[in-house]
């Protein structure tokens, strides 16, 4: 039994490493991917960690010279030319009367706040606006004897337990989203060629005319394909540590460190993934009836991992969700590089669930090859 | 050990057994070592969200065993991306007398960018924070108002107080300058296994990092020196920046034409209302002003000068000097209330260690050269008296002379001053530098004391830190003129203009 | 031997198999005629046991496939229709691939493949992959794949399907070859010259049915016509006057 099997796997994994075209789709999708969103990560930090010159329109400025130092301080100034923001400070006409008077002194901020652009700068300005505001203001009671902490009701102190490899939540989020779904991604081309490519170029019904089991078959190749699978996700894993390694996170005040022993941490939790994501693509193209009907619903059926993926990326998971397969491991994922415990009970549940579907999805498609319908596409 | 005369009879053995006892032994010096390594707890500091990492070693109190042990205290503020495991930067407190735990949320801004790779450690000097802090009950809000400094008995209710304190702490302050408190701090690096630091020391804090790069150089990769006091210099040598800082504020006044024509002979109204209280104090009843319930007030020229002083220091409160002395020569104390109502928040100084430090350093070497040179400034005169006071209670041992001269050194140093800096100014750095050969100093013109919080200089100083002081540092930012407009009225930098207002003032 | 009794089986509504038995020797080939759509393919599916009879059994030397389908395939060389190779593999590994999947330890399996090469005289395209070849170096490595293990049996469903003169000619120097070694041969074809070359037995089907069977010359003789073609076309255009 088990010669038999290794066999068939040899000879899957010789076939499957040939195909050279399907391998490098794995390959890129486990290289590019990384990458790709480095540089975007490294484009948009770049955007949150300058704090240039923001320039706007200042109107009415000699109505409060001060406060227009005070925004040029925190570099707030009024522009001219084509880099000005589409952001209009109104200095009203009485502001010095106001002010002397003890008055509010109006400013209006004319600006479109649904503009996303224009959204930081905005709120960028308001906060100037009301540092000034209490800066003034604790001047004012100082001026009148009153210690200015009176203002300060309530001192609010934040201890914080987040660590800086915690701080990264929404990009950790997508980092192990991408590593997940390398899982599902990676070795897909070569699922579809080994399953509903092997039908179409007829040498399936050789195969089955052999002494072997239709399960063997199936195992086989579910076999070689989360090797494959598990290839594109060390492969990740490394180019992920390198790639993260570069971004400079810590100007925005964390890190994004994906540890050896994180990514043999993915690596075991990540196996049972790769057999069940193998295990479903060869039953999904068995299903189809041809090559490119098997692309189709192996693509359109990827898309339920992949949600259970993003659910838990953008931490939208339920209770109940982060039991599931997939999202609860990609969960402890997270967990283990923020260095938080990890959620032992929904992994192991959800591990075993899904080495469970591994084993029914194996079991209905070595049942499918019996069926004459199946192997001949009838 | 114990195998040793089984290892001579059975000789063969030996050599095979050899590689196993190194390993043994190696292990044995493993756990030792972690034995010494503190254990570090997650902890917070004011102001600081982050979780901080606080820990403490045993030191010595001297070299006499029979003195006993003192718990030093530190913390870590962890790097955001730990790519410098081996480096750390050094913060040092000013005072002398802070904390520099207590003072983590400061550090942490002004060194933000050295933060992004290496974790910045603060330690407790001894005698400050958690190290066996020196603190005496201090004098409470009320009683500060109410204290007249110029009666006769001042001298006395002073050497009162200090042999009261002096008694409470029942500890010999000698253990606690400068020179002794510089080994703790490399005790703390080694402890934590880091193999070379940047220094960072603020006001004081500059002086014991010297200190520390005197006694400690091969610890030491780069060294920045914010408001430098030189070891060559006496603390009370401060009265003359004081008095340059407050001109410079006065001549400033004068040639802005709303503050020159709403305050005129600014400088000539702030010394008449000196030489009134020269005199007579005032008497008066005023506000709390936290509780808002009356109290009295004995105006003193001490009080007053020290509150101008203390409002020198940032431009904020410079804003409203003008303001406070010409009330003041009206009749109305309000604004001087306003700036003296942070005085008791002083509870963070550790006074014990504050004169242990000046008491062992800064008076011992006074001549009566630098006395009277000191003295010309009023300041630098009243220190000298009061120290004259305290000093002899406490009788802290003096330090040795070879502490007062220049730090030699090649360790990259960047020194940094301010232009206004009411407490060490520029000429300061120079002094400090003469025998430093890598190093550079940057003025700020329009910064007062400590130019790193008030500036573009913590991106500067990181830079510097980063490139182990290597990199040639773009200073152009600190040109820019930060000092903001006096108040001309209770309400702001705004002029009444017309009687308009006037009239809508009265409805 | 190859015996086949009594096999039903019905594909929709159609029969594909009615009744159908007939045996095939060893040391003889056997051919099984019949026009398109006459259960050829399906009888011998059976016999492979990839195809499930709804009664009847098939047997190999004596084996029930759908009892024993693993000794009985061991016992079996296939070649069927249509045979796909994987394209990535070169002959050498695709054979020596079908020998071990046989039940043959890897070591006899590669010397097994290394005879079968050089017996087919395949030694100048041994180390190629697949892709690419013609269709009678296709048709050697499939047919090379079916006897690596040696079998007695061997089965071919229209091997002659698409082929040239010169692979025909091959094929046909092949199976000679098998018969002079004893094997039984059983093919399936619906060209008459090579069943007539070839054939020691013909098989003749129709709807499912044997219509007739016997030596070439047999037919030819029980209907009375100059050849097979001929004798082909009066046996399964005259089913009516057939009787069992």
């Amino acid at each position: 039994m088990m010669k038999l099997l290794s066999v068939l796997f040899k000879k899957e994994v010789l076939d499957a490493s040939r195909d050279k075209r399907s391998v490098m789709a794995g390959l890129y999708y486990a290289i590019g991917t990384p990458i790709i969103m480095c540089l975007l990560f490294s484009v948009m930090l770049k955007q949150f960690a300058s704090a240039e010159d923001l320039k706007i329109t200042i109107k009415n400025p000699e109505q409060a010279p001060n406060l227009v130092q005070y925004l040029e301080s925190k570099e707030i100034v009024h522009g001219t030319g084509e880099d000005v923001k589409d952001i209009v400070l109104e200095i009203s006409d009485d502001f010095a009367v106001k002010m002397s008077e003890g008055r509010p002194a109006t400013v209006t901020v004319i600006a479109d706040k649904s503009n996303d652009k224009l959204r930081k700068s905005i709120s960028r300005l308001e906060r100037s606006l009301a540092r000034y505001n209490s800066e003034v203001a604790g001047l004012r009671l100082l001026a009148r004897g009153v210690d200015p902490t009176l203002m300060r009701a309530v001192d609010v102190q934040v201890h914080d337990q987040a660590t800086p490899d915690s701080k990264g939540g929404m990009f950790l989020g997508i980092a192990t989203l991408s590593i997940v779904l390398t899982l599902f991604y990676a070795a897909m081309n070569l699922a579809i060629d080994t399953s509903a490519g092997e039908r179409e170029r007829n040498s399936i019904a050789l195969l089955l005319s052999h002494p072997i089991s239709t399960l063997q078959i199936v195992l086989a190749k579910s076999g070689a394909i989360a090797t494959f699978s598990m290839l594109g996700l060390a492969l990740i894993l490394v180019v992920s540590k390198f790639a993260y390694g570069m971004v400079p996170w810590e100007q925005l005040g964390f890190s994004v460190n994906l540890s050896i022993e994180f990514m043999l941490f993915c690596f075991v939790i990540g196996l049972p993934i790769a057999l069940m994501s193998a295990s479903l693509q060869v039953f999904v193209s068995f299903m189809a009836k041809s090559f490119k009907e098997a692309q189709t619903y192996v693509t359109m059926v990827l898309f339920v991992p992949m949600g259970l993926s993003m659910v838990t990326t953008y931490d939208i998971a339920t209770d109940v969700v982060q039991w599931l397969p997939i999202a609860a491991q990609q969960y402890a994922m997270i967990e283990f590089i923020k260095g938080n415990d990890i959620p032992v009970a929904q992994l192991a549940l959800s591990t075993l669930v899904t080495l469970g579907l591994f084993g029914v999805l194996s079991y209905l498609s070595s049942r499918m090859l019996k069926s004459e319908k199946v192997v001949f596409g009838l | 050990m114990m195998s040793r005369s089984n290892m001579t009879k059975t000789g063969l053995f030996k050599l095979a057994a050899l590689p196993l006892m190194m390993g043994l032994s190696s292990s044995a010096i493993a756990e030792q070592d972690n034995k010494v390594k503190p254990e570090l707890t997650p902890c917070y500091a004011k102001g600081l969200d982050d979780r901080l990492l606080c820990g403490s070693i045993k030191q010595p109190v001297s070299d006499n065993p029979a003195d006993g042990e003192i718990d030093i205290h530190f913390a870590i503020i962890p790097a955001i991306k730990p790519s410098k495991p081996e480096e750390a930067v050094l913060g040092f407190a000013g005072g002398p007398g802070q904390s520099a735990t207590e003072l983590a949320a400061i550090f942490d801004r002004n060194l933000r960018y050295a933060r992004e790779s290496r974790d910045i450690l603060l330690v407790d000097q001894r005698g400050t924070g958690k190290s066996n802090k020196l603190q005496c009950e201090g004098v409470d809000l009320i009683s500060q108002f109410e204290l007249n400094d110029l009666t006769e008995d001042m001298d006395t209710f002073a050497k009162e107080e200090t042999q009261k304190c002096k008694d409470e702490l029942n500890t010999d302050l000698s253990h606690y300058s400068t020179v002794a408190a510089a080994k703790d701090f490399d005790a703390v690096r080694e402890a934590l296994g880091y193999k070379g630091l940047h220094l960072y020391g603020v006001s004081y804090g500059t002086r014991i990092a010297q200190e520390y790069t005197r006694q400690f150089p091969d610890s030491v990769i780069t060294s920045t020196l914010d408001g430098v006091v030189p070891m060559q210099q006496s603390l009370t040598a401060i009265g003359k920046a004081i008095d340059d800082s407050m001109n410079a504020l006065f001549d400033r006044c004068e040639t802005d034409a709303n503050c020159s024509e709403n305050y005129p002979n600014l400088k000539a109204n702030f010394y008449k209302l000196l030489e009134q209280l020269d005199d007579q104090a005032i008497e008066t009843t005023v506000r709390h002003p936290r509780t808002h319930k009356k109290i009295n007030l004995v105006l003193t020229k001490m009080k007053v000068f020290s509150t101008v002083r203390m409002a020198l220091y940032s431009h904020t409160t410079r804003a409203l000097v003008p303001l406070a002395i010409s009330e003041a020569l009206n009749g109305d104390y309000s604004p001087i209330v306003g700036l003296l109502s942070s005085t008791d928040m002083m509870d963070s100084m550790a006074m014990g260690m504050h004169s242990a430090i000046v008491c062992s350093e800064d008076w011992p070497s006074l001549t009566d050269v630098s006395r009277s040179d000191h003295g010309e400034a009023y300041l630098g005169r009243m220190m000298i008296e009061g120290f004259d006071i305290a000093c002899p209670i406490w009788d802290a041992k003096p330090v040795d002379k070879s502490f007062y001269e220049p730090v030699k050194t090649d360790i990259p140093t960047l020194l940094l001053s301010g232009g206004l800096d009411p407490a060490t100014p520029a000429s300061w750095a120079e002094m400090a530098m003469v025998e430093m050969s890598n190093a550079k100093h940057l003025v700020s013109e329009s910064a007062t004391h400590g130019v790193v919080s008030q500036t573009c200089a913590a991106n500067i100083v990181g830079k510097f830190i980063d490139s182990n002081g290597s990199e040639e540092l773009d200073a152009t930012c600190l040109e820019k003129d930060n000092r903001k407009q006096f108040f001309m009225n209770l309400n702001g930098v705004a002029l009444h203009t017309d009687s308009g207002s006037e009239s809508s003032e009265k409805e | 031997m190859i015996s086949v009794n009594n096999l039903e089986k019905k594909i929709g509504s159609v029969k594909a198999m009615n009744n159908l038995s007939f045996t095939a020797q060893n040391g003889k080939i056997t051919g099984l005629l019949g026009p398109n759509g006459a259960g050829k393919t399906t009888c011998l599916r059976t016999v492979f046991g990839l195809l499930k009879a709804d009664s009847g059994n098939a047997e190999i030397d004596g084996i029930d496939v759908a009892k024993e389908p693993m000794a009985a395939k061991q016992k079996l060389g296939l070649f069927p229709d249509p045979c796909g190779l994987y394209e990535r593999l070169t002959p050498r590994e695709y054979i020596q691939f079908y020998a071990e999947l046989s039940g043959m330890e890897t070591d006899a399996a590669k010397a097994a493949t290394q005879d079968v090469l050089s017996k087919l005289k395949m030694d100048d395209i041994a180390d190629r992959r697949c892709q690419g070849f013609s269709q009678g170096q296709h048709m050697k490595t499939a047919l090379a794949q079916a006897i690596v293990h040696k079998p007695t049996n061997i089965i071919l469903d229209e091997p002659t399907r698409g082929l040239d003169v010169m692979s025909t000619r091959i094929l046909r120097e092949l199976l000679l070859m098998l018969k002079e070694q004893g094997h039984c041969v059983l093919f399936s074809s619906h060209v008459m010259q090579e069943v007539a070359a070839l054939c020691d037995h013909v098989v003749v089907m129709a709807k499912g049915q044997v219509v007739a069977e016997g030596s070439p010359a047999e037919l030819c003789e029980r209907t009375g016509k100059e050849s097979l073609e001929e004798a082909f076309i009066e046996l399964i255009g005259s089913d009516e006057g057939i009787a069992a």
